[in-house]
């Protein structure tokens, strides 16, 4: 196994194993790669979100941490124990597909009694105040159900088995804003109590900002980035300089080159120093989420791929090499 | 999970209960033979019903479980549930099959009676020994089976059926010319001058005929004496006026009817032929069920067992 940690990730020899540790993942479909080469760690605990564009390999690494889908190569292990997609089941997983598939003909308390009958650990009493919490008429057929709806059966279907870890795959795609909001208060409310990590993906970083405490950014099939959100935030600079300036100090995420300015995503621990009252300014400022991800996702670094360290950033190909860069959007403006 | 597999099957449960129901009365409003003239239509549908409704039943329920589950993507809420694949697959189809077993075998225990009753000929001739005895449990659980394994391969449900279908319908067509004559020894009979119609001896008249007449003609006709079957390259032959050369004697052709000719001494015995009888006796009938539910039943453990292994492989 020659990718090691992203920088960032927790897990130490000592400290609790991760909740999902992936290597050198790969999974290739006749119609192209979903993932190639994906590496990352999501801590125990937390609520990881796993951002990217479609078809960067979101869903196809959650059904594959979920035991559906079978990678090509590569390892994957899941709350300490390798995932073997059909052998076993991993019982303490809880999984969420983005189809959120349930038996049309079935009402929701049958689904109820159904997932209550395939699971050891089964809490009635929990699905049944979260399902009238969020306003899900029980005797109703899920067909007749609104998408959304049928989102809130699916999660709280999840949340009822009492997983250790669940994987959601798009929970918040296409629910109108009241129900958005309300199926993540719930589903943090009944996570914040068990300690339960939660990966969820999505494409809308907004939702994730205030919830979300580690980031995984997904591109092309590899794991761009993964570290604790507090890590994200106080890493990353965005340095604005002249055009024709040299990189500041750091890691190059991506650049952005105007008519005048250059506006570097930089990763460094410290922030470069800021020198806008001087003749040939340099002004650092905070980033939003997501300007960092659209760093990422612009930018030309992949950054699973090379980083055989200690999780400091060493190897991070082509980091702070300007020929790298493509992000110029300002330049053809 | 017995309460799953009903919950999931319900309705292809309830459409074969009420065909089970409705054979039933046909059944018993047509078995008497005294009442069942002018019921030809019922008769016919009767037949039909009771030659479909275990294989229907057996792929609809079982390409139900495997096909239309990936079909709709309700695999990826059923799999990821705290139960294996396979065991998932045991039971959503486990109480099914018991209770498609228990009403086939009402059906055909019915069947049994009505054949006979009805007098469609002796139970041990092919259209009656399909639908009576326990073969009709072993169709249905090859059924379940081929739908299950087939809807484990092929994912769209109704291609999966079809595919079932025919599959078990080509398997009960070779079985039933090929195999099911040879699960018991075949008994001969060889009289000696037997009284002829056209088409053959009138069996119940002939000496130790009747046994030929309430068992399962396999097939008859004038093979040279000393075999019980027509020589290499030749033909079963049920007359001996075809004017073949046997053995270097041509029977006379006879036009019209010719007193005083006799087909034994003027053709046949010079001609050193004898008409056999190859059948399987009444008494067989159970030996035959025993043989044919047996190959059935393992078609089914097999085809099971791929759709598991299939299932478990299965990795989208």
């Amino acid at each position: 196994m020659t990718a090691g940690p992203l920088p960032g990730t927790r897990g130490a020899p000592g400290s609790d194993a991760p909740a999902v540790k992936c290597r050198a993942l790969a999974k290739h479909y006749l119609r192209g790669d979903a993932l190639v080469d994906c590496s990352f760690d999501v801590p125990a605990g937390c609520l990881a979100a796993l951002v990217g564009p479609n078809g960067a390999g979101k869903s196809t690494f959650l059904r594959i941490a979920a035991g559906l889908t079978r990678p090509t190569s590569g390892y994957i292990e899941a709350l300490g124990e390798p995932v073997l997609s059909g052998r076993t089941v991993p019982v303490r997983v809880g999984y969420v597909d983005q189809l959120r598939p349930l038996y049309r003909r079935l009402r929701v308390d049958e689904h109820l009694r159904m997932v209550a009958a395939m699971n050891q650990q089964w809490d009635q009493a929990m699905a049944v105040r979260l399902l009238r919490q969020l306003e899900v008429p029980l005797r109703a057929r899920v067909g007749r159900l609104s998408v959304g709806q049928q989102a809130k059966v699916a999660v709280t279907l999840c949340l009822a088995t009492r997983p250790e870890l669940m994987l959601l795959d798009e929970p918040l795609a296409s629910l109108d804003p009241v129900s958005r909001s309300m199926l993540m208060r719930a589903l943090l409310a009944e996570v914040a109590e068990t300690g339960t990590t939660v990966v969820l993906s999505s494409h809308i970083v907004s939702d994730l900002d205030p919830v979300c405490d580690h980031l995984v950014i997904l591109r092309d099939g590899r794991a761009a980035l993964s570290e604790p959100m507090d890590d994200v935030r106080s890493r990353h600079h965005l340095v604005v300089t002249d055009r024709g300036s040299e990189p500041p100090p750091g890691d190059v995420v991506a650049v952005e080159r105007g008519a005048r300015q250059a506006r570097w995503m930089v990763r460094s621990d410290e922030p470069p120093a800021d020198t806008s009252g001087g003749a040939a300014g340099v002004e650092v400022l905070r980033p939003s989420l997501e300007e960092i991800v659209v760093a990422y996702l612009t930018g030309r670094h992949t950054g699973s791929g090379g980083t055989d360290g200690d999780g400091e950033g060493a190897g991070r190909a082509g980091a702070g090499d300007p020929d790298l860069v493509i992000a110029d959007k300002g330049e053809r403006a | 999970m017995t309460w799953v597999s009903w919950r999931l099957h319900r309705t292809q449960l309830l459409i074969a209960g009420l065909f089970t129901i409705a054979a039933v009365i046909a059944m018993a409003t047509t078995g008497d033979p005294a009442r069942s003239l002018g019921v030809h239509d019922v008769q016919a549908l009767t037949w039909g019903v009771l030659f479909a409704l275990p294989i229907v039943a057996g792929v609809s329920i079982g390409a139900s479980a495997t096909a239309r589950e990936r079909e709709r993507f309700t695999n990826r809420l059923a799999w990821t549930q705290g139960v294996s694949r396979t065991r998932w697959l045991r039971s959503t189809l486990a109480p099914a099959a018991v209770a498609g077993s228990v009403a086939v075998l009402l059906v055909s225990a019915i069947a049994t009676w009505w054949v006979t009753a009805a007098g469609n000929g002796p139970r041990i001739s092919p259209n009656p020994f399909d639908v009576s005895g326990i073969v009709p449990v072993a169709y249905f659980l090859v059924s379940l089976g081929v739908g299950a394994a087939a809807g484990a391969f092929i994912r769209n449900e109704g291609l999966a059926r079809a595919f079932a279908f025919v599959a078990i319908i080509a398997a009960r067509i070779v079985v039933r010319t090929s195999v099911r004559p040879h699960l018991a020894p075949i008994v001969h009979l060889a009289p000696a001058s037997p009284p002829l119609s056209d088409l053959g001896p009138i069996w119940p008249t002939v000496p130790g005929g009747s046994a030929v007449a309430h068992g399962w003609l396999l097939n008859q006709g004038w093979v040279p004496v000393g075999r019980t079957t027509p020589l290499p390259g030749h033909r079963w032959y049920s007359s001996p006026f075809l004017n073949i050369d046997f053995r270097g004697f041509r029977c006379p052709v006879v036009t019209g009817s010719e007193t005083g000719y006799s087909v034994h001494s003027d053709c046949a015995n010079p001609a050193h032929l004898h008409y056999v009888a190859n059948y399987q006796p009444l008494n067989h009938y159970w030996l035959l069920q025993l043989g044919e539910a047996g190959i059935f039943l393992a078609g089914a453990i097999v085809a099971i067992g791929l759709a598991a292994v299939l299932l478990r492989r299965s990795g989208e």
